[in-house]
């Protein structure tokens, strides 16, 4: 019976959340107030974290967004060197290279370009990027991840030495539809829940 | 406006299932406050099995990246088909209970 009465409360608890999220603007709202807005300023290297990416070397809509979103601040003239990251899924191409291929055909010299391709988690892409990065005595970078992503990774790439000014890919406008929010929460929840494991573990 | 359209429509069919009930089926309306408890407990139960989906498949990922050094990514379980094998999962067994309180 006690069994049963959790039940309900933790069922009435889901019902509420789940109305709350999908017919009102809630999601949004933690949206705006959890991540980190835009600091798009010069700096010394723009760093476009990895998404995914299929074996048969197709980006995904993130991957994607992040790329453009990178290319598009190197155009701004907001920095001189852009980092494209992401590693590959068995036997297909690495992120990176399709990133690059993509960052080329756009006009940007192969100089401007360094790859980082080795790192599985956004833990190990701070750590790696530091190595490739230090060398060429960069400091300020412009981190660009979805909004969500940036709450981790951000103190990430503080703590490894840099000076982080956030460049979200994603825009912060209100979603309409209850899917779209449903989809937008389950992107915080997913975030909060890899922020709160990176706190345990003390990476943050 | 989209999400009032839905929210009205969820509301119609709703009052529109408890007339049906009530004149139809012959349903006594007192029994709905009860259902409407079944039903809370129904989705409990569901989140219950979600969470404890969510908390082994974690552990697992973890467990195999400690002792083989495989990289296992953790959004494995990021998939939203668990959200409905948690709801085939937590139905079986309360009916599972209904049933077997009805041969004691």
């Amino acid at each position: 019976m006690r069994w049963n009465r959790l039940c309900r409360l933790i069922g009435l608890a889901g019902v509420v959340f789940f109305l709350a999220i999908a017919f009102s603007p809630l999601a949004h709202i933690l949206d705006l107030w959890t991540a980190p807005g835009p600091q798009l300023v010069p700096s010394d290297a723009i760093v476009v974290l990895a998404a995914d990416v299929s074996p048969s070397g197709i980006l995904s809509r993130e991957s994607a967004l992040r790329t453009a979103h990178g290319i598009s601040l190197y155009f701004r003239g907001l920095a001189p060197l852009l980092v494209l990251s992401g590693g590959a899924h068995e036997g297909g191409p690495t992120q990176a290279e399709v990133r690059v291929k993509l960052a080329r055909r756009k006009g940007i010299p192969s100089e401007a370009i360094l790859t980082e391709t080795a790192a599985h988690t956004t833990q190990e892409e701070a750590l790696r990027i530091k190595g490739l990065l230090q060398e060429r005595g960069v400091r300020a970078i412009l981190l660009v991840t979805n909004s969500q992503h940036l709450l981790r990774a951000r103190p990430l790439f503080e703590r490894a030495g840099f000076e982080v000014h956030p460049a979200p890919s994603d825009t912060f406008s209100a979603p309409d539809a209850p899917e779209e929010r449903l989809a937008l929460m389950r992107e915080i929840l997913k975030d909060l829940l890899g922020w709160v494991y990176y706190r345990l573990a003390g990476y943050v | 406006m989209q999400a009032l359209f839905i929210l009205g429509l969820a509301v119609l069919t709703s009052l529109g299932t408890f007339f049906f009930a009530i004149v139809w089926l012959r349903l006594p309306a007192g029994q709905l406050r009860t259902a409407f408890g079944k039903m809370l407990e129904s989705v409990g139960t569901t989140l219950v099995l979600l969470t404890i989906n969510l908390a082994v498949a974690t552990t697992v990922v973890l467990v195999v990246r400690g002792l083989t050094g495989t990289f296992v990514s953790v959004y494995i379980s990021d998939d939203v088909t668990l959200v409905g094998l948690a709801i085939l999962q937590s139905l079986t067994p309360q009916w599972w209970r209904e049933s077997s309180r009805n041969v004691r």
